[in-house]
């Protein structure tokens, strides 16, 4: 292992550097080849994860009674290191918007962020845009409500106590501010499906979400709900470089130990 | 046609910036750093005029709901006055947002109202540990045996009751807490990268109508 690191320094790469290319290294053809196998016809059998198989009930919900569904985005934007975790959940979104305005449920839509707020708007206008009667149903709302994590979540609180919502769906970069919001969401007997891939936020989504998106399930959003052949690779590239990464961990240590 | 042209311009364009990004991550090169560093003045500017965008989306939310007098209009009339307040405040002194009238709003009513609101999660963790301890499958009743190992640890009460207390908590933060957590920042690792990778290579087009 030393004499891989000093290999490394010596040809002025740097053990990121070399990760990084060794992680693309793999992805890249794994990607291709697993697309191409699916396109050719290969099936594969997603687990269930309830989350995802929930979320039609809530829209569906939403829609027989007429009160709204409530999104958070989080409070990550698309400039700093969250910005996979809110890619994850304007995916979510996407399909969430396409649902509720199908079936005329209301949908709000909250950022934190406002760089999310523009891919947030054009994603609930997408969804009302392909609707055959748009005119006939409610264009999903999509708005800032601080760009402050604790404002945020206040203005959150609020929603979710004053504006009698069906249905809280929160997928995004959070922090501590999210138990305010869980919690209210509790207080106010709302279902909520939660994803969260802070380690330290984790336990609060676990006391407060009726379903979770624990961590990398969050990024499973494609191959769920948009079953695409590229999505479901990416999944299926993700559970191997997991596997990887294992057998990587437990040769490091035998190889410490012996 | 005119439609399908402007999106494919702009999936090349992210294609694009991100290889001349990844590239600059690879390879030491004088152009690829100064273009980097271009881009990401670039995407600062972009995100401060999304910032003026969200106060004028904060401002229209606002003036709807003063408008068709919704539940809580008031809240909204103050929010607006509050928000006039700090801008011309802001304004009426070169200096800024270092002016000293912004910064006692700042120390004196933003602070003091956020950590207000933050206190209140000491009682909210309360009852949410109350609801995750309730003993309802075995999971839960691995939870709560960690966590009042881990509680009892901490405190000299915990010590009295049995002295290898605090080496059991270390333990249980060390060992299965840590690994929890590690393998969970893994996944999350993998999917983060998954997800750039997607984006760069046009899969997913989140920013494309």
């Amino acid at each position: 292992m030393d004499g891989i690191v000093e290999l490394l320094r010596n040809s002025g790469t740097s053990e990121r550097q070399a990760l990084m290319l060794v992680l693309l290294l793999l992805v890249l053809p794994l990607l291709a080849l697993f697309a191409a196998q699916l396109r050719a016809g290969k099936r594969i059998t997603l687990r269930p994860i309830r989350a995802f198989e929930r979320l039609g009930t809530l829209i569906g919900q939403s829609a027989e009674t007429g009160q709204p569904v409530h999104m958070s985005l989080g409070v990550g934007g698309i400039v700093d290191p969250s910005t996979a975790e809110s890619l994850a959940g304007l995916a979510l979104m996407e399909h969430v918007a396409t649902q509720a305005t199908a079936c005329g449920a209301p949908l709000k839509v909250t950022v934190s962020d406002p760089t999310l707020l523009p891919l947030a708007q054009d994603t609930s206008r997408k969804a009302w845009e392909t609707h055959p009667y748009q005119y006939q149903v409610q264009e999903p709302e999509a708005r800032l409500v601080a760009p402050d994590a604790t404002a945020y979540a206040a203005g959150v609180m609020d929603i979710l106590l004053g504006e009698r919502v069906a249905a809280n769906i929160m997928v995004g970069r959070f922090g501590p501010e999210y138990l305010l919001m869980g919690e209210t969401g509790v207080k106010s007997r709302v279902p909520q499906v939660v994803g969260a891939a802070d380690p330290q936020v984790l336990p609060f989504v676990h006391a407060t979400a009726d379903e979770a998106l624990i961590g990398e399930e969050m990024f499973a959003v494609g191959a769920y709900l948009r079953p695409k052949a590229a999505h479901i690779a990416s999944l299926r590239v993700q559970d191997w470089l997991r596997v990887f990464l294992i057998l990587t961990i437990l040769l490091g240590v035998l190889l410490r130990s012996l | 046609m005119k439609v399908k042209f402007g999106r494919s311009l702009a999936v090349a364009i992210t294609i694009g910036t991100g290889l001349l990004v990844l590239a600059n991550f690879f390879v030491r090169n004088e152009y690829l750093r100064r273009v980097q560093q271009t881009l990401l003045d670039w995407a600062m500017i972009l995100a401060a005029v999304a910032l003026l965008l969200g106060a004028l989306n904060v401002i229209a939310t606002h003036l709807r709901k003063i408008r068709g007098r919704q539940p809580g209009w008031v809240y909204s009339l103050f929010l607006l006055a509050a928000l006039g307040t700090v801008v011309l405040l802001g304004f009426s002194d070169p200096r800024g947002v270092a002016s000293p009238a912004v910064s006692w709003v700042f120390l004196y009513v933003h602070v003091p109202l956020q950590a207000t609101i933050f206190a209140l999660t000491a009682f909210f963790i309360a009852s949410a540990a109350y609801r995750a301890f309730r003993v309802r499958s075995v999971d839960s009743f691995i939870m709560l045996v960690a966590g009042v190992i881990v509680l009892l640890g901490q405190v000299p009460l915990g010590q009295a009751i049995w002295d290898r207390i605090a080496a059991a908590k270390d333990w249980i933060l060390t060992y299965p807490s840590t690994a929890g957590a590690r393998g969970i920042i893994l996944g999350v690792a993998l999917g983060t990268i998954l997800t750039g990778l997607r984006v760069l290579l046009g899969i997913d087009r989140p920013h494309v109508k």
